[in-house]
């Protein structure tokens, strides 16, 4: 029996390298450290944004993941099918998953998460709307039914959007949105769990040693000091004293200086779904804006090329419409408004604002919001300047902090504001909100300028419940066509977001939705 | 019985004598042309130097001396050199008016305290003390996020937490003039309060606060500057304070978008400094009989 041993030689040997491959990989792990810019919780059910999804997505773990080419992968739920009629989802969960205090998670905790999330993300109720039911036959099934078929349902299930959190812990009664365990003694679900907590000096996470997935994560730790200033963040960069930072908050002109510098790399991956989208938000209450003459004429007036170059180095995309250009429903084919002051004065005169008496057509209080000011101050700056040429008189007025400027916004107590929304993967998450005549609400980031079409709504509540891809495509680029037409809102350049890391730090996330995915395959050092 | 004549010597006044000493402090004169010359390009500059100092002119951050705009641009391309122009004016506006507000509660207060005394002194001192144990910069920021950041604000700000020392430098000197035998001597031909607190003493009490209330004008300038630093400025308005704060994450590559603004402070608050420091010699008399 020379020729054919019963086991492979050299399969043996390969399965003994993997094996110590796996040891010393587990050993060796070691501790990332990146920053935080201050986060107010750690449980993503009840906060959007990087602050709090960052580490929420290392705490806890969602049913699905996304992939590189959009594409739904296992994660808590290991299998799941839809119904031919799309109106209810079955997902069976993975054995012997437990949560960071060893309570085993069940379908119960993921029926408990779906309604919590529902009832307290900002993007709750778009997102989870139409469920209408959710039942749990055992405690590794859970099957979830709509009222009409939600095509974005399964992207809104990775852990960012949609954490499993523990029922025996959230589940006493207490409001969730200012409940004391979304700090303290976090119990979270996912791969790394909290050792320190205290977001006025650091966040420490643990490798979870018991996660539901072997061998995974491979990092040891995870540090987030607190820092705040841009220029300390970038020196911590340069010098090593920081493994890696995703919405770095590090300007275009940062980047040849980081290039420069032995050991970083800078990446532009790990953003295309989340789409940071920034624009210019007009009150289409009052007049001069509820012309929709006045806005286009103003769209001539501000070159967005400009400012990308001026603001973004270049490196951003002028930002043509709602869609981000990494978002699979982009499309170009939309209304361009070539920049153009002859024009938009032209334009203004036809509209019925002339020049007046004192040397003005109009004038208007233009809000700068605090929380992205290397992009809004300048944009606001330049718009100030531009609307000088027309005769138009802006006068600025920068909010002193988030709540100052939520207050004025949500309470549609202003002229015009400088804004800025993710788009999140799936357009009914991040896009819908900002058109739909229903969300007309006194709620920050809603249809808060409140433009109603109802052409706009027929297109949105079609491309709500399509299923078949290439005509919610098609839905979407009409949708693109009449934003661009109508002007809810005037579009600036997308958001510059970078990651910078040192060079010893492999297998980050490189999907779509990296920057906020959790670090399963992460290594730092040799 | 011989005539004598007495070579009596041409009587001067007290301000001549003054400007004489002054003159010759070279320092002080080298102060005032500096700082007139600050004045004079501030108003006038504009006119002459049309680059507008909002707009976004030139490639970001461009050294001085690579393009048509000789100190560069800043960091979203806008002209150094036209920032500093039209930022001058706003910085000594603030600058003015804020000092003008110190001297106005300072002395008001001071002069109120100095001259009666007892419960008056009792109580406004320790208003005044109250105003003396806040953190300066801290309380200017919660007046100017409270109430918005426009130049009258901001230079409200500025003057609510500076007077304090005027009012103790008014106090002191009124509780040492009021006793004094020309002052008994008006109340006692019927002189009211209001005229010997406006008309008798503070003419008296005047060379000290003149001098601190030109170094006031320094000292708002410093503390506009810093609050602009922190970003509490009128964001529709350029300051050097401003340009500095704006341009400072930026420092490590183009450091110039802070050095000219901060020169143009420098040489403002030198300037000033080296002027009260003049008077302060010019109006001492036993200087002047050196």
């Amino acid at each position: 029996m020379f020729a054919k041993p019963a086991i492979p030689f050299n399969r043996i040997v390969s399965a003994a390298f993997a094996a110590t491959m796996a040891t010393s990989a587990l050993a060796d792990g070691g501790t990332l450290t990146g920053y935080t810019s201050g986060y107010r919780t750690l449980n993503p059910a009840v906060q959007s944004g990087a602050a709090t999804g960052a580490p929420g997505s290392q705490i806890f773990a969602g049913l699905v993941l996304v992939g590189k080419d959009y594409e739904i992968q296992p994660y808590l739920a290991d299998s799941w099918t839809v119904a031919d009629d799309a109106l209810s989802v079955t997902f069976n969960l993975v054995d012997g998953a437990t949560f960071h205090d060893g309570e085993p998670i069940t379908s119960e905790d993921v029926k408990f998460s779906l309604e919590a999330v529902k009832a307290n993300h900002p993007f709750g109720k778009a997102m989870f709307g139409k469920i209408t039911e959710i039942d749990t036959p055992d405690p590794d099934t859970v099957v979830v039914h709509f009222s009409e078929p939600v095509p974005g349902f399964l992207y809104s299930l990775q852990p960012l959007l949609m954490p499993i959190i523990p029922e025996h812990i959230y589940g006493d009664g207490q409001e969730l949105k200012t409940h004391p365990r979304n700090m303290e003694n976090v119990v979270g679900s996912g791969p790394f769990r909290v050792v320190e907590n205290n977001p006025a000096e650091r966040l420490v996470l643990e490798k979870n040693p018991d996660f539901f997935i072997e061998g995974k994560p491979k990092l040891d730790r995870m540090v987030y000091p607190l820092v705040k200033d841009p220029l300390t963040r970038m020196l911590m960069l340069e010098k090593g004293d920081v493994d890696y930072a995703a919405f770095a908050g590090i300007r275009p002109t940062d980047w040849p200086r980081l290039e420069r510098a032995d050991g970083v790399e800078v990446t532009t991956d790990g953003y295309d779904a989340i789409g940071y989208v920034h624009y210019l938000e007009l009150n289409l209450r009052e007049k001069p804006f509820s012309d929709l003459a006045v806005r286009k004429a103003l769209a001539h007036a501000i070159d967005t090329d400009f400012l990308a170059k001026v603001i973004f180095g270049g490196k951003t995309a002028a930002g043509t419409g709602p869609l981000h250009t990494g978002n699979p429903f982009y499309t170009a084919d939309v209304e361009i408004y070539e920049p153009d002051l002859d024009l938009a004065a032209k334009m203004l005169d036809e509209a019925g604002y002339p020049v007046g008496a004192d040397g003005k057509r109009f004038s208007f209080v233009l809000d700068v919001p605090s929380w992205a000011p290397q992009a809004h101050v300048p944009m606001a700056e330049y718009i100030q300047a531009q609307l000088a040429k027309i005769d138009i008189a802006v006068e600025l007025r920068r909010a002193p902090d988030f709540g100052t400027w939520v207050k004025r916004i949500a309470a549609w107590d202003y002229d015009a504001t400088m804004n800025g929304s993710f788009n999140y993967p799936d357009p009914i998450i991040g896009v819908h909100r900002h058109f739909d005549c229903d969300n007309i609400q006194n709620v920050i980031w809603s249809n808060t300028q409140g433009y109603c079409n109802p052409e706009m709504d027929k297109l949105l509540d079609a491309a709500a419940i399509e299923t078949d891809p290439a005509k919610r495509m098609e839905l979407y680029a009409q949708i693109q066509k009449l934003e661009t037409e109508d002007l809810a809102l005037i579009y600036m350049p997308q958001d510059f977001s970078v990651t910078v890391y040192r060079d010893d730090v492999k297998g980050l996330p490189d999907t779509p939705f990296g920057a906020l995915a959790p670090f399963l395959d992460v290594t730092v050092g040799e | 019985m011989t005539d004598t004549t007495l070579a009596a010597p041409k009587p001067v006044s007290p301000s001549t004598q003054a400007w004489r000493m002054f003159r010759q402090n070279h320092a002080a004169v080298l102060g005032l042309a500096i700082l007139l010359a600050i004045i004079v390009i501030s108003l006038a500059g504009p006119f002459i130097y049309t680059v507008a100092p909002r707009e976004m002119v030139w490639m970001p951050l461009t050294p001085p001396g690579q393009s048509e705009y000789v100190l560069g641009t800043d960091y979203l391309g806008r002209d150094l050199l036209a920032g500093l122009i039209n930022g001058g004016r706003v910085t000594l506006a603030v600058g003015f008016t804020a000092a003008l507000i110190t001297v106005a509660i300072g002395i008001t207060v001071g002069a109120l305290a100095g001259f009666f005394g007892g419960r008056v002194d009792n109580l406004l001192m320790r208003v005044t003390e109250f105003f003396q144990v806040l953190p300066n910069l801290l309380f200017a920021m919660v007046v100017v996020m409270l109430f918005g950041a426009d130049l009258l604000n901001i230079s409200i700000a500025i003057g609510i937490v500076s007077w304090t020392s005027t009012a103790r430098l008014t106090r002191a000197e009124f509780m040492r003039i009021r006793e004094m035998d020309f002052v008994k001597a008006e109340r006692s031909i019927g002189a009211a309060n209001g005229r010997l607190i406006w008309k008798v003493i503070l003419p008296n009490a005047a060379p000290p606060l003149i001098v601190v209330s030109a170094l006031s004008i320094g000292t708002a300038i410093l503390f506009e500057a810093g609050l602009s630093f922190l970003g509490l400025s009128d964001p529709n308005t350029t300051s050097w304070g401003r340009m500095i704060g704006d341009n400072r994450p930026y420092i490590l590559d183009s450091p110039w978008g802070v050095t000219f603004p901060g020169l143009c402070i420098f040489l403002t608050v030198l300037a000033i400094s080296l002027i009260g420091d003049g008077m302060n010699d010019a109006f001492n008399p036993k200087l002047r009989e050196r």
